[in-house]
């Protein structure tokens, strides 16, 4: 029986589910003390040992059908449809293809080891008066029905099923099919989850203050000079705010709606955070982004006349805009984060602009999707606009996107 | 009350508190209970997280200690505190009587001797102030414990818990270590707001919760709302989890399910219609402009049909 598990929680990792020790001897501990006779309750105790996340569920249950479920068929043909995505029927697994025989040994040789009394002599046997006995003989019959399962498992061992180590790599800079999409959004929200994870590490140490000794003594007046009320220093950490500027023209809103998506899992992080897109004039959609996913936006501005989105980019002229209409809103706590490819069709890069916005406010960090050996290349104007940023990045996968959001937290 | 004897049994004592719910809801709550270990509760809020820990407490009858998680808790907030006050305030008090003590020495070694022979007496279980973690630990009688939203709480203090967690017991270093004489149940639960660390998951039961089906759903609504007729009950959960569907600022709750079925009842209504809808929605519905989408697309009209 342990060996089945065992076997299971093999599967599982197969299937991208960090399953440790620890937990598959939980399981085991389970299945002895609970009475699962039942499906579903063998299949929740199972479940509530060696899943623990919510994003790990479906990749079980997948795995619980195709290895408890499989019937015990003639052969390999019923089980080619659960696992249609495979490459076919393994052959060559004789060890595991004999693997029942195995399994009462093992199981025999568990018990002897810790001194149980001995189920019965094999499947369906079970010992009349024990409870654990019945217990097992039933676990047995159920685990019977693996056999083939377990031919099976072993043709699941490639399919690609670790999204987020492999979402890592993905090329942002390029049209995604819709499911990709799906994932990396998700994959997304999780890097979202780690960095506030960290992020709020440096909150809790400034929370604890020293003793303030002035305000203290002050305090102790009132109670004849005892010190009744011990006052803290709070060192405030200020929260920054974020500022978005967003090309969308071209394919740089292929990379930035994922930024966008970073952005608004972590908007909590700051004081508050606005969005501007912008093709040759800026449009500020803060609020659209609360409401409805960024695709419908984009959709959306195409028809918008103000921001004319099938006109050029015009880097100079929005910078100038921006500049015009939003300087005064811009402080020494805020944070502004440029998207786009610097490729100004020729226009007039007005890099003074960017340099005087840069003067009011903490920190200009712009991110560009293009490879970093294209930028200055054609129309691009990277160069010119680098001097008035405190960080340059490229950013076109995930991996960049982590670090570039550790950048804006830590800014 | 006994020790549950089985998932069913589990089910049937929730049930019997008015909390409906499965064999994969029983389950792991029988399995924690029988394997003494923590059960971490996720799921979207308003799916009764936090009430399984009081269903555990009712059904066992043991007295909950909840444990509210917050930025920025941390231990002394969480497992004890010394009523620096109070020493104080004692100190002062017995001033006369520390002088009485200190005459009868007559070198300054010896007073300080015979002061720190009483030095326990200010660091003593009278001025310690026990926060729920210590007040769990040191109930004499079983207890639930509950931890709620843990995931507001930063990484650091985590890492605590599952220290206290793992062995139950906790040292203070003017006391020396306390151990639990019985062994809490705990619940924790978590909105999935950051990541949990893997150490934390490993220790832990695992049970997500998700909006029940239709059919436990119009089941938690009759038995919640009396004098709801049954046609209505279904029309009201099926416009509700229609609504779930539609990525909804805030979708609406199992509690605010419940609260709209009573109000549609206390109102008379029949069916669900387009005045009743647009009178009674503020009770399910807390956005505004999720009201406005509601009755501007009409999914009622869906519900009813």
């Amino acid at each position: 029986m342990i060996k089945r598990l065992v076997e299971f929680a093999r599967l599982l990792r197969q299937s991208g589910v960090r399953v440790s020790m620890a937990e598959t001897l939980d399981a085991a501990e389970v299945l002895r003390h609970a009475q699962v006779t039942e499906r579903p309750a063998f299949k929740a105790s199972l479940r509530a040992t060696l899943v623990k996340t919510r994003e790990d569920i479906p990749a079980f249950d997948e795995a619980f059908e195709r290895f408890f479920l499989v019937q015990v068929g003639e052969d390999g043909e019923e089980l080619d449809d659960p696992c249609g995505e495979t490459e076919g029927p393994p052959d060559g697994q004789p060890d595991l293809g004999d693997g029942q025989d195995d399994g009462d040994q093992e199981i025999r040789r568990l018990q002897d080891e810790q001194g149980e009394a001995v189920a019965g002599d094999g499947e369906g046997d079970p010992a009349d008066d024990d409870e654990t006995g019945e217990l097992e003989g039933e676990l047995e019959r159920m685990l019977a029905r693996v056999q083939v399962g377990e031919q099976a498992s072993d043709a699941v061992t490639e399919p690609g099923t670790q999204p987020n180590q492999q979402a890592e790599d993905v090329d942002l800079y390029q049209e995604l099919p819709p499911g990709d999409v799906e994932n990396l959004y998700e994959a997304v929200e999780e890097l979202a989850r780690n960095l506030v994870t960290r992020k709020s590490l440096r909150f809790r140490k400034s929370r604890h203050g020293r003793v303030d000794i002035k305000k203290t003594i002050q305090r102790s007046f009132r109670t004849g000079n005892l010190p009744f009320h011990i006052i803290y220093r709070h060192r405030k950490i200020k929260k920054n705010e974020l500022v978005v500027l967003c090309d969308v023209s071209g394919s740089v809103w292929e990379v930035a709606r994922f930024f966008i998506k970073l952005v608004h899992e972590m908007q909590n992080q700051f004081s508050r955070a606005r969005s501007f897109l912008f093709v040759d004039r800026i449009n500020e959609v803060t609020d659209e982004f609360d409401r409805r996913p960024f695709e419908e936006i984009v959709e959306n501005m195409k028809d918008d006349h103000a921001l004319n989105f099938f006109g050029l980019s015009d880097f100079g002229r929005a910078f100038y805009q921006f500049h015009d209409e939003q300087l005064l809103s811009l402080s020494r706590d805020t944070v502004l984060v440029i998207l786009g490819d610097a490729r100004t069709n020729w226009f007039d890069p007005q890099d003074w602009v960017l340099g005087e916005i840069q003067g009011r406010v903490h920190q200009t960090i712009w991110l560009n999707p293009e490879p970093i050996q294209y930028w200055d290349t054609d129309d691009s104007v990277m160069s010119r606009y680098s001097p008035h940023c405190d960080h340059v990045l490229e950013c076109r996968n995930l991996a960049q996107l982590q670090e570039i959001g550790e950048l804006i937290l830590r800014a | 009350m006994t020790a549950f004897t089985s998932a069913q049994d589990v089910i049937q004592r929730f049930e019997a508190q008015q909390y409906i719910c499965g064999p994969d809801l029983a389950t792991p709550v029988y399995l924690m209970e029988r394997l003494e270990k923590p059960l971490l509760v996720e799921g979207p809020p308003g799916v009764g997280k936090t009430e399984i820990a009081k269903m555990l407490a009712g059904a066992l009858d043991r007295r909950l200690i909840r444990l509210q998680c917050y930025e920025g808790l941390d231990e002394s907030k969480a497992l004890y505190e010394w009523e620096y006050t109070k020493q104080l305030l004692y100190t002062q008090m017995l001033k006369d009587r520390i002088g009485e003590l200190l005459n009868s020495t007559d070198t300054l070694g010896n007073a300080v001797e015979a002061l720190n022979r009483e030095d326990s007496a200010f660091f003593s279980r009278n001025f310690l102030l026990p926060r729920p973690l210590l007040e769990a630990i040191l109930s004499p009688e079983p207890v639930v414990l509950l931890v709620d939203e843990i995931d507001r709480s930063d990484d650091e203090f985590e890492s605590f818990l599952l220290e206290v967690l793992s062995d139950f017991q906790v040292s203070i270093p003017e006391l020396g270590t306390l151990t639990a004489a019985q062994r809490p149940l705990v619940v924790l639960t978590s909105n999935a707001n950051r990541t949990l660390s893997e150490a934390l998951r490993r220790r832990c039961l695992y049970l997500y919760i998700n909006y029940p089906s239709l059919e436990q759903e119009v089941r938690i609504v009759l038995r919640k709302t009396p004098g709801i007729d049954e046609e209505l009950a279904n029309q009201v959960v099926r416009f509700v989890q229609k609504i779930r569907t539609l990525n909804m600022r805030k979708p609406p709750s199992i509690a605010e399910t419940i609260d709209w079925a009573l109000a549609l009842v206390v109102l008379n209504a029949q069916h669900l219609s387009r005045d009743i809808l647009s009178s009674t929605l503020n009770v399910l519905m807390k956005d505004r402009e999720d009201i406005e989408r509601i009755m501007r697309d009409g999914y009622h009209d869906q519900a009813a049909g």
